[in-house]
């Protein structure tokens, strides 16, 4: 596949390097060659230093015969011009990074279409809507629904109080068990479990069950003590701010502490909820947080620009007893790090963006994708289509590649859990976990 | 320093219009055959003759562009002057008295105030009547908006001076010329009167009365064309009419317009303004029916009607009255008191402090309860769900301080003059809210004001400018600031 990548911000070389790892044909454009430098001569790709609005530099990395344009310079004008104007030069599909909420709208979705640019992803509204939900559950760690959360794949950190520890898993749940333990994160390494492994205390563990069975697995993985969150305090007054702070439900009480104070103003002018709170001071401030009642509050989030800010703040906060913390991280250095720390949630708009424009591009009709950041893996929700290769066998049969275990499938608007006997029939959604990027090898057995 | 020749240009400008409309009322005059002919042919001729004087004699050679201090100061001229021309007729004809009494008279016009000084009405020539009414329906809109639909050139002044005429917080615009927003807004109140004048003729009243009260209705003025208001007709159908078109009269024009233009409801039903009017509206009339049906032992339908009509009345600021509401229930006194001094919405032609503000006011109160306890939060006074800039709040304080001053001081010079404690309060708060009827003892809602001293008239009319001009403009002139060469 040929793909032209315009801007090698942090979306754009993560993508890059996402990409290589499956050998496509690479041009990674930025009008600052020395954004990309690095990235050359370490990685398989070119890297063009001209401006990705240009038609002469358009036509000269062939943007006529492109399979896929990326927009990911962080102006949104640029991207969408850029992408309309490849699209007229013959590129099959374009994909634009933006910042306006209003141009995300489905009824918007068709008016870019014509004009050339055929989807548009907006990270912060996509990290926004991770962030208010795991707010909202906040004993799971990460949480991801399918078909209208028929099925659900939770990750939960289970400690010494959890019921299932140390019991080989084949003891644990059987092939009619409620719930799939499809994945641990132990340390620094991923496990797709056998039923010999055991869970440990401090495993990260991810669940799949079904809707009905989440009070289950919050009772054995020993969480009911956990308080649910009224309280808020968000850090730094950014866009995703903006948009979690309009996601989270009427009831929580939400302190917006932002630095500046022209931008005080500014969100009280984005946001309109009375529930919301908007304090201007320095989030590092511990007479500020005091003042605000940090101890009375049950989440914290660290949304500023700044990763380390934001993992120190987390500590911060989860020595004064705050239960749930979540931090933002611009670089991905830090996540092993902020891992161990034991921060919460970690979120992470390079990774949301690039697993996004990455589902794009996988042939079979994979429905969405979710890049794990901690567990350096994804999960992809397919839809079976007649005649594909999973459709033949049952499971155990079938030879999916290592590293990919199935976690269920929703048949008739119905969540069921999948074992090797299960047979997989057309028109069921399944959900996979995949670990190394492994993605594309799977695509197969659903084209 | 301020150019005068510039101001007496347009200030002759002005005149010459009102000599057009006093030409149009000498027609009406003219028609009837009555004692005051004489009277309006001399106004109209002394006005056109100070109008050429001024515009081609003082003012010419003037300069076209107009700066911030002679745009105030010819909007305050320009009422005065207006008032001083449009008394002329009462006083020359005889039938008024002094010139105490014409003047208030013609302020009371003027600025939509509607409170008489005058006893003899009925008795009065058609021509006097037609005028009192054609100044409430100038005055309703404001005068110099008037003219600023009519006079060709110059529209970078013109826009100037309707800042400073129309100072009412938000500076809504419907069309990107002024102009054209003027004439639409314009259209749209002479078709709403000449709708009200139809409907009231069908309603029973002679024609001559129903294009007077129709004026005076939609400029939520309050003159009526007989002493007894509109308690000669004895007819619920003319009071319900009445009643709907004060209400529309008290209504953001702006907002009318847009909402006949794009047709959504919400742009009304989400306006906090205008919610606050309509519920302002209908839980003091429900509390004056039940007090009415409790005390007064008035049916029903009655005691609705009758609230409805005096409750819309006063909260639009007209000042009709249908009956002596200082007798319903004595502690109704008060609430009808706050709903004179609220009026309607800012951009109807009522008075008041209007709703816009109560809101504001209100909720930047509140806010302060919120900002003790959260000392470094930002707490923003939203207005329609968005936040309001804190300059306006000042702006907002500001006028609230001198809207308190000016009452009090208005209501001491009034007792000063010789009228009871009792009632200088209420008239000083009935003429600075530009609604009409008092609320005292001895002046209640059914009597004129034609007994009150000469001192109390001239500070009434004071008031009654300072009101319908949102107080800065009328002050402005009269601080050193202003004075001052910088």
């Amino acid at each position: 596949m040929k793909i032209i990548i315009a801007g090698a911000g942090s979306v754009g070389t993560h993508l890059a390097k996402l990409l290589c790892r499956e050998h496509h044909d690479i041009t990674l454009l930025d009008e600052r060659a020395d954004r990309f430098e690095e990235l050359v001569n370490n990685y398989d790709l070119m890297g063009r230093a001209v401006k990705p609005t240009s038609i002469e530099a358009l036509k000269s990395v062939g943007a006529k015969d492109a399979d896929l344009f990326i927009g990911v310079t962080p102006y949104e004008t640029v991207n969408l011009t850029a992408c309309m104007l490849a699209k007229k030069m013959g590129t099959r599909k374009t994909v634009a990074r933006i910042e306006s909420y209003e141009y995300i709208s489905p009824r918007n979705r068709d008016f870019f279409r014509t004009v050339g640019v055929d989807s548009l992803i907006m990270p912060e509204m996509i990290a926004a809507r991770e962030i208010a939900s795991s707010v909202q559950r906040s004993w799971i760690r990460q949480w991801w629904e399918v078909e209208g959360s028929e099925l659900v794949l939770m990750g939960i950190k289970v400690r010494d109080n959890a019921q299932i520890l140390n019991i080989p898993l084949k003891d644990l749940c059987g092939p009619e068990a409620p719930y799939h333990i499809v994945a641990i994160k132990r340390a620094d390494e991923t496990i797709i479990p056998h039923g010999d492994d055991e869970l440990h205390c401090y495993d990260l563990v991810y669940f799949m069950t079904t809707r009905k069975y989440i009070p289950y697995i919050r009772e054995i993985a020993g969480k009911n003590d956990y308080p649910d969150v009224r309280n808020v305090i968000v850090m730094g007054g950014g866009e995703t701010s903006v948009y979690a702070a309009r996601l989270m439900p009427d009831y929580m009480r939400i302190k917006i502490i932002e630095q500046d104070l022209d931008r005080c103003h500014e969100l009280n002018r984005l946001i309109d909820k009375s529930n919301v709170l908007v304090i201007h001071g320095d989030g590092r401030d511990l007479s500020l947080l005091m003042d605000e009642n940090i101890s009375g509050t049950e989440a914290f989030i660290a949304l500023t620009g700044n990763t380390e800010v934001n993992i120190l703040s987390c500590l911060a906060a989860k020595r004064m007893h705050v239960r749930k913390t979540v931090a933002m991280l611009g670089n991905m250095n830090f996540v092993s790090m902020a891992e161990s720390l034991d921060i919460g949630t970690l979120i992470n708009k390079q990774t949301i963006a690039a697993s996004y424009i990455y589902q794009m591009m996988l042939k079979a009709d994979v429905t969405s994708v979710k890049s794990l950041v901690v567990a350096n893996a994804d999960v992809a929700e397919f839809q079976v289509k007649a005649g594909s290769r999973i459709t033949r066998k049952p499971i155990k049969d079938l030879h999916l590649p290592k590293g990919c275990t199935l976690g269920g499938l929703v048949r008739d608007g119905e969540g069921q859990l999948v074992n090797g006997n299960t047979q997989v029939q057309e028109g069921d959604h399944v959900v996979a976990f995949c670990l190394n990027a492994d993605l594309s090898r799977l695509s197969t057995f659903f084209a | 320093m301020i150019n005068y020749r510039m101001i007496a240009k347009l200030i002759g400008a002005l005149i010459l219009l009102e000599a057009v409309l006093l030409l149009l009322t000498t027609g009406v005059s003219l028609y009837y055959h009555e004692g005051d002919l004489t009277a309006f042919a001399l106004t109209t001729s002394i006005a056109l003759g100070l109008g050429l004087l001024l515009f081609f004699g003082v003012g010419r050679g003037a300069p076209d562009t107009i700066y911030r201090r002679e745009a105030y100061l010819v909007v305050a001229i320009t009422w005065v002057v207006f008032s001083l021309v449009g008394m002329l007729p009462l006083l020359l004809s005889g039938y008024c008295g002094d010139v105490s009494t014409v003047f208030f008279e013609a302020m009371s016009g003027f600025t939509t105030t509607g409170a008489t000084a005058l006893n003899n009405i009925d008795t009065l020539p058609h021509g006097l009547l037609f005028w009192r009414s054609l100044t409430h329906w100038i005055g309703g809109l404001g005068i110099v908006f008037f003219t600023l639909t009519l006079i060709p050139n110059n529209f970078q002044s013109g826009l100037k001076l309707f800042s400073a005429e129309a100072s009412s917080l938000s500076h809504e615009k419907i069309h990107p010329r002024m102009r054209t927003t003027a004439k639409w807004l314009w259209s749209m109140y002479g078709a709403l009167t000449l709708m009200c004048a139809i409907s009231l003729w069908l309603a029973g009243m002679t024609p001559f009365d129903s294009i007077n009260f129709a004026m005076s209705t939609l400029s939520t003025g309050g003159f009526a064309p007989h002493q007894a208001g509109v308690m000669v007709y004895h007819s619920p159908l003319i009071e319900y009419l009445l009643i709907c078109f004060m209400f529309v009269g008290g209504t953001n024009f702006i907002a009318i317009y847009l909402l006949f233009k794009q047709r959504n409801i919400r742009l009304l039903t989400h306006n906090e303004e205008f919610r606050l009017y309509v519920a302002s509206v209908v839980s003091v009339s429900a509390l004056c029916t039940a007090c009415l049906v409790k005390f007064k032992g008035l049916d029903w339908l009655e005691a609705l009607r009758t609230a409805l009509f005096n409750v819309v009345s006063i909260q639009t600021t007209t000042g009709f009255v249908s009956s002596d509401f200082s007798q319903w229930y004595h502690p109704l006194v008060f609430v009808l008191t706050m709903v004179m001094i609220t009026g309607a919405c800012s951009g109807s032609t009522s008075g008041g402090v209007k709703g816009i503000r109560i809101v504001l006011l209100f909720k930047s109160a509140v806010a302060q309860f919120k900002r003790l306890l959260h000392p470094n939060a930002v707490i923003p006074v939203r207005l329609n769900h968005q936040p309001v800039s804190e300059s306006t709040i000042i702006i907002l304080m500001a006028y609230f301080f001198w809207y308190v001053v000016l009452l009090v001081v208005g209501a001491v010079l009034v007792d000063i003059s010789g009228v009871a404690p009792t009632d200088s309060l209420p008239i000083a708060i009935t003429c600075f809210s530009n609604v009409g009827p008092s609320l005292g003892t001895h002046y209640g809602p059914l009597a004129d004001l034609s007994s009150l001293p000469a001192m109390a008239k001239w500070v009434c009319s004071f008031l009654m400018l300072a009101g319908r001009l949102e107080i800065f403009c009328v002050l402005l002139p009269l601080t050193s600031v202003f004075w001052q060469r910088d």
